[in-house]
């Protein structure tokens, strides 16, 4: 009777923070000020071999030929490295989790092994009952599982037509109409710009380089200041 | 129609049931402590913990030594690997606190090897003691053994912080085997009031699930991350400091009140009444020295509280460890 008790606790602790961070609104109590939401997400970069950044101007013709574009590496704008602290979950993410998968591999062992040797009425009853579950389970969630596998070269598939839509107002399967930069002309005020933006973050690089429109070039042209890629 | 001369009357069973003060005491004891831990957390942590932590460990330490046997016989390998891991887990935890810097990004994978360590630890017990009596089937342990040892590496902070929220419990279910032992009458007025504990939690959790976050100086912050505030994004921290100074203050009213009570019908307060005290007369006034000089240890923290809050609670949680490991295997040896 005592280690129900006990099990009925520690079940309260474990589900209680999922009520606690539940949608219910607090009665009278001002909103929660965050210290951490004041500050600005930064990370300081240092202009090294490592880290270049590349000013081109872009040649007419280069659509958009009046808007910036920065290109940046993914590496160099992981979000996890912001305020240049890692969060020790994220970290312990990035080490190997084959030690869990062998951890579990030893717990479906000696849980085999334990109900082998238990007699046959309950270790059977707990081994079917275990079996019924599993296959429940992956009867149920199989779409999820299968779903993205692509069907075996046997089994070739005649693509599906896509119906005819009749009705008003685009079809909803229809991918949606590309994002147009918006249309902000350049404004020149003294050594101060005012130029649309583009960020475009790449899968791979090892530089950053800053487009802008060829109308913005010096007269004279570009002149090697510093150490290269400055 | 004869009637024997030996009738035999069979006076009905009188069930004995504990006196109703103890119910009234424990649920007052529990109700109070809620209520002060949802409405001053921070308050209530800190004078608990100066007031009662080393208290609290002399009276773990007489009653451990009170259930100690006088020759370990068959325990032997069990009390010897309680006593091993002790030591040295709590010898790893020590290092693993000071040397953070040094292991820097390898310090989680230390943490979460300390995990398995300790998981495989308390499974060995489990599997000694198991052994020691035919009809027990404990062997259930290492299949969930591993599984926790599976979850550790994939979180090895809120494993740890889990181990802060269950710890408290333990008490209470070496109070219920103390109980059995000593005052089986008082056992089903004792598991009613065990059952007002899940209920002020939920009473707790009902009413600090919006509160604001705590906010004070570097004392304050040691006291929220302690609680976990900085693994549970979203849950505030006013609700994590008092779910976990309302289960210290439980696992502080089981050592500092029942057990002193339970303990005046055994040998708890008579050391040569004590297996190992009856040993010999060396031992009893080891024993006794021992516990003079706990003694000391005990107003000597109380001081060092006085002189530097933050600091010695620091160090007392971290060698408080043994405490926390100790009661495993005394645990395991009241089941």
């Amino acid at each position: 009777m005592h280690y129900r008790i006990l099990i009925l606790i520690a079940l309260c602790l474990a589900f209680f923070p999922v009520v606690a961070r539940s949608n219910m609104p607090p009665v009278n109590v001002p909103p929660p000020v965050r210290g951490n939401d004041k500050k600005p997400a930064t990370r300081v970069l240092r202009v090294d071999a490592n880290v270049t950044i590349i000013l081109t101007y872009s040649v007419p013709g280069e659509a958009p030929h009046d808007r910036a574009r920065l290109f940046i590496p993914k590496r160099i704008a992981d979000a996890q490295a912001l305020n240049g602290a890692v969060r020790p979950e994220r970290a312990m993410s990035a080490h190997p989790t084959w030690i869990s998968g062998l951890a579990l591999s030893a717990a479906f062992v000696t849980g085999g092994f334990w109900l082998v040797g238990r007699p046959k009425s309950s270790g059977a009853k707990l081994l079917v009952s275990l079996l019924v579950t599993t296959t429940v389970l992956i009867t149920i969630g199989q779409s999820d599982l299968l779903g993205d596998i692509p069907s075996p070269w046997w089994m070739k598939r005649q693509p599906r037509p896509i119906p005819q839509w009749n009705m008003p107002g685009p079809h909803p399967l229809a991918p949606p109409a590309p994002l147009a930069p918006p249309n902000v002309p350049i404004i020149v005020e003294g050594n101060r710009i005012q130029i649309g933006v583009d960020v475009v973050i790449l899968a791979d690089g090892d530089h950053m380089e800053l487009v802008l429109p060829k109308s913005l070039m010096p007269a004279g042209g570009l002149k090697q200041v510093g150490k290269p890629g400055i | 129609m004869s009637t024997s001369a030996f009738d035999i009357v069979v006076a009905p069973r009188i069930g004995r049931t504990g006196h109703p003060l103890f119910g009234v005491c424990a649920l007052g004891l529990v109700a109070t402590a809620a209520l002060v831990a949802g409405w001053l957390p921070i308050a209530f942590s800190i004078v608990t913990v100066f007031l009662f932590a080393g208290p609290h460990n002399w009276v773990e330490a007489r009653y451990f030594l009170s259930r100690l046997p006088a020759r370990w016989g068959r325990l032997q390998g069990f009390f010897l690997v309680g006593f091993i891991g002790v030591v040295g887990l709590t010898a790893g935890f020590a290092g693993l606190s000071y040397l953070s810097d040094v292991f820097g990004d390898h310090w989680l994978s230390g943490l979460a090897g300390w995990n398995t360590l300790l998981a495989l630890w308390i499974a060995s017990l489990v599997h000694l003691r198991s052994r020691q009596n035919p009809r027990r089937d404990w062997l259930w342990i290492w299949p969930v053994t591993f599984f926790l040892i599976a979850l550790t590496w994939l979180t090895p902070m809120l494993w740890s912080l889990g181990l802060v929220y269950l710890h408290p419990l333990i008490a209470l279910w070496i109070l219920d085997r103390e109980i059995r032992r000593t005052r089986p009458e008082y056992r089903r007025l004792y598991h009613v009031c065990v059952l007002a504990v899940p209920i002020c939690l939920a009473v707790l959790w009902w009413k600090l699930a919006g509160a604001l976050d705590l906010e004070g100086d570097d004392l304050l912050r040691r006291i929220t991350h302690h609680a976990g505030a900085g693994l549970l994004d979203g849950v505030s921290s006013h609700l994590l400091v008092a779910t976990h100074t309302f289960l210290e203050a439980v696992h502080y009213g089981v050592w500092l009140l029942a057990i002193p009570w339970l303990g005046t019908r055994t040998n708890l307060w008579s050391v040569p009444r004590m297996p190992l005290g009856r040993r010999s007369l060396t031992w009893t006034r080891g024993l006794q020295v021992f516990l003079a000089l706990s003694a000391c240890v005990v107003i000597g923290l109380w001081l060092c509280f006085h002189a530097n809050y933050p600091i010695t609670r620091d160090i007392y949680f971290m060698l408080a460890m043994v405490h926390v490991l100790a009661e495993a295997p005394f645990l395991l040896r009241a089941l």
